[in-house]
């Protein structure tokens, strides 16, 4: 499969379709660099001052409480229990295919760090730890961009994962 | 039009009264490509115009923190990969579906849409090619239609470029059983 079967020729597009869409991409611009139109009640403020603060104040309650219970819950990535972590669904999570994943993680990792189960399921053993599958998919969900996340999945980065 | 170079259409853009001038020959050197990239991943040429014209307002709005330590192209089909790749979980999440069933929704959509006039076999590759994950479909699109280098999608996925040979391996792997499987 060295050569495309078409030239790239197989969808179309309308008729003079990259001739308009520079002009059209200005004008899109043109729309977001305008002011916005603010439409506001004579004598009133849009939103009270005291109704901002008390807004504020109400979520940055509720967010601290939510930052202690997970700190409370975190685990840390030693003495965990024994899990296997079937590499399917790691990789269905990031959307790649189970192979791939394994080449990648084994490319990064060495070796001796890393065993598979003959059965065809992907069990992650880092420094002579198991990690389980929440704690994986957990820390590339705090990563901003999924296709960037499995290729810092280092034998560091699972064991520090503040760094 | 004669194609004009990175370095003149950045020096426009860096100046206010040849700013609009300049950004317009960047689009028009490069919209094809990103256009043909992105349609390929959303199929239908009215997503593909949503999602390409966020792609150059993106590059409109961050030109100015381009710092040239890549090639302008690999810059803004990063951005294009971003944007498709938002697009896909946007459609994903608003239909509470799976990856793999937003690539069989897009195959239905490929099967409807007027704008593909490809061949039965060809109709039969793009199916293929959407029952691959994103980021290998993303591979596997890049050298086989794009003709790019591997160093080049590396530093446009930031992937290494062995596993790269791994994904566009098991890609074509892959889309072969498919079409024999047809």
């Amino acid at each position: 499969m060295n050569e495309p079967i078409t030239g790239g020729n197989e969808f179309r597009v309308p008729e003079g379709y990259f001739d308009n869409l520079p002009a059209r991409i200005r004008e899109r611009i043109a729309e977001l660099d305008q002011p916005e139109q603010q439409i506001k009640s004579p004598g009133r403020r849009f939103l009270p001052i005291e109704t901002a603060w008390i807004a504020f104040c109400i979520v940055a309650l509720v967010s601290i409480a939510l930052f202690l219970a997970i700190s409370r819950n975190q685990s840390t990535f030693s003495g965990i229990e024994k899990t296997e972590i079937p590499a399917i669904d790691l990789a269905d999570y990031l959307n790649l295919d189970e192979s791939t994943v394994i080449e990648v993680v084994a490319s990064e990792v060495p070796g001796n760090l890393l065993s598979f189960n003959g059965n065809g399921q992907g069990m992650v053993e880092l420094n002579g730890e198991l990690f389980t599958k929440d704690e994986i998919i957990e820390y590339l969900i705090e990563k901003d961009n999924p296709i960037s996340a499995t290729y810092e999945l280092t034998v560091s980065n699972i064991i520090n994962p503040n760094k | 039009m004669p194609e004009v170079e990175d370095r003149h259409i950045l020096d426009l853009i860096g100046q206010p009264e040849s700013r609009n001038y300049g950004f317009d020959l960047l689009v028009r050197k490069y919209q094809e490509r990103v256009y043909w990239l992105v349609r390929r991943i959303v199929i239908s040429h009215e997503d593909a115009d949503d999602v390409v014209q966020n792609i150059f307002i993106q590059v409109w709005e961050h030109i100015d923190s381009f710092r040239g330590d890549s090639q302008v192209y690999t810059w803004i089909y990063r951005i294009a990969v971003n944007e498709a790749l938002r697009w896909l979980n946007k459609n994903r999440l608003k239909q509470l579906v799976s990856f793999s069933t937003v690539g069989r929704k897009l195959e239905e959509t490929l099967t409807a849409d007027p704008f593909f006039l490809g061949t039965e076999l060809e109709l039969k590759l793009q199916k293929a090619m959407l029952r691959l994950p994103f980021k290998q479909r993303l591979v596997f699109q890049m050298k086989y239609y794009d003709a790019m280098k591997y160093k080049e999608i590396s530093e446009i996925l930031g992937t290494t470029v062995g596993a790269l040979k791994a994904s566009y391996h098991h890609a074509v792997k892959k889309i072969e059983q498919t079409l024999l499987n047809y």
